[in-house]
């Protein structure tokens, strides 16, 4: 009995060196080794292997390797646009920066996020609806104007009225708890219902007359903007 | 006459002691100076395209600068990574941009595939992930109705180290899979980049 306790600590100290063993062949993980192996058949297709199959220097692939390395470039700029990765990198650090102000409806925060992409007509939506709901008209205008011409193509034009739509009616909901309470100020609710009044108008003009129905709301929400937040 | 001769033969010598005391200076350390003086500014310039000194200077626009800078179609982004989720693609640890090229009708769709984040090669069918990443990041319907000409995949290891990137356009990766072209030439229409210093930091010894 004492003999096949021993056995049994014996084949569990083995198992465990051999789990051991094992999980070190798996430091580097598999999509890494992909990763490498797809890249090294890629880099002997074009020639930019420094060493040959036999270990020894391969010198077309040294130069070819040294070429990129001194231009910084693949030789096409399209390519090397593609291959920035700091680049993507700042996209997705913008991004989380404007989620996270969306979020908090801090306008620093946003006005950071736009200073690092300054182009996006998504941040330029977000800050318009932003400054709508805080009554600032001399910010909201500059984020219309701004978001208004970098979404210029019809596309863009409709993604960017989608949005701005999509805002500016969640920030009238939460404002008015849903209509059962009045704005604070008429400048906020003026600002806002500008803001959808000239989404919907954007949208109709975008789309066509498809959505007629876009029109009509751009109406509603311009006379809204002029009476309703001033009537009572 | 005499003492003019022993002067001059003294000149002489002078400029001889002069020109071996120069020597150095004119020939030897120029010999090796001029090389080495090569050798370092080209390892400068190498090392200021490596750490991209003149676009931290300002002095010069990084390519995506000028071609990416447009706003990302994230509707577009959303349906393909829809689209890649019903096809049983693991998206964890997956991010998609969708990024309008200046100056070309066409969309750049990137894929970062981080395995820190969670990331794993599984739905994709065979060994050949990344020939297989990069087909189903192009040929889908979502692909194709927002008109992606060009993907990128970078390869984020589970440091969180971009460890690969490539690029390829998309009628490349199209004729691959219809067999119009062979692996040989989809190669040579991919472009790519590794980060060496970790590559061959594992690798070797």
């Amino acid at each position: 009995m004492k003999l096949q306790a021993w056995k049994r600590l014996v084949l569990a100290l083995a198992v465990a060196l051999l789990l051991i063993s094992l999980s070190g062949c798996f430091d580097t993980p598999e999509g890494q080794w992909l990763a490498w192996a797809f890249f090294g058949e890629w880099q002997d297709e074009k020639d930019l292997n420094p060493a040959k199959e036999d270990g020894s220097v391969n010198p077309e692939g040294v130069a070819n390797l040294g070429k990129r390395a001194l231009t910084g470039s693949t030789g096409d700029e399209e390519s090397d646009a593609a291959l920035d990765y700091g680049w993507i990198g700042d996209i997705a650090e913008a991004d989380e920066m404007m989620d996270e102000a969306r979020k908090d409806r801090d306008p620093e925060k946003m006005a950071e996020a736009i200073k690092k992409r300054p182009n996006d007509y998504t941040y330029r939506a977000s800050a318009a609806v932003l400054a709508a709901e805080r009554g600032n008209a001399p910010g909201w205008n500059v984020q219309e104007d701004a978001g208004e011409q970098l979404a210029g193509k019809p596309g863009d034009q409709v993604r960017y009225a989608d949005q701005l739509i999509s805002e500016a009616e969640a920030a009238v909901a939460r404002i008015t708890n849903n209509g059962a309470r009045p704005y604070k100020d008429p400048v906020q609710c003026e600002l806002l219902y500008r803001t959808l009044s000239s989404a919907y108008g954007l949208r109709y003009r975008a789309k066509g007359s498809v959505t007629a129905s876009d029109l009509d709301l751009s109406n509603k929400y311009y006379y809204d903007s002029k009476d309703g937040c001033y009537s009572k | 006459m005499g003492i003019t001769t022993r002067a001059h033969g003294g000149e002489r010598r002078h400029m001889a002691e002069t020109r071996k005391k120069q020597g150095c200076w004119r020939c030897g350390c120029l010999v090796i100076g001029i090389p080495l003086l090569i050798l370092l500014l080209l390892a400068g310039y190498a090392a200021a395209v490596y750490f991209k000194v003149p676009e931290r200077l300002g002095l010069k626009q990084p390519p995506a600068e000028h071609l990416l800078s447009s706003t990302p179609d994230r509707v577009a982004a959303a349906e393909i990574m829809d689209e890649l989720q019903a096809a049983g693609v693991r998206t964890e640890g997956l991010s998609l941009y969708v990024l309008p090229v200046e100056g070309r009708d066409y969309n750049l769709v990137v894929a970062v595939l981080d395995e820190s984040q969670g990331f794993k090669f599984e739905g994709l069918g065979g060994e050949d992930v990344m020939v297989e990443f990069f087909k189903s990041l192009a040929l889908g319907d979502a692909s194709q109705k927002h008109n992606v000409g060009r993907v990128a995949i970078h390869y984020v290891n589970n440091e969180g180290v971009t460890k690969v990137s490539m690029t390829a356009p998309t009628q490349a990766i199209r004729d691959y899979a219809a067999g119009r072209i062979t692996r040989a030439a989809l190669l040579q229409a991919i472009e790519g980049k590794v980060d060496l210093k970790s590559m061959y930091g594992e690798v070797l010894p």
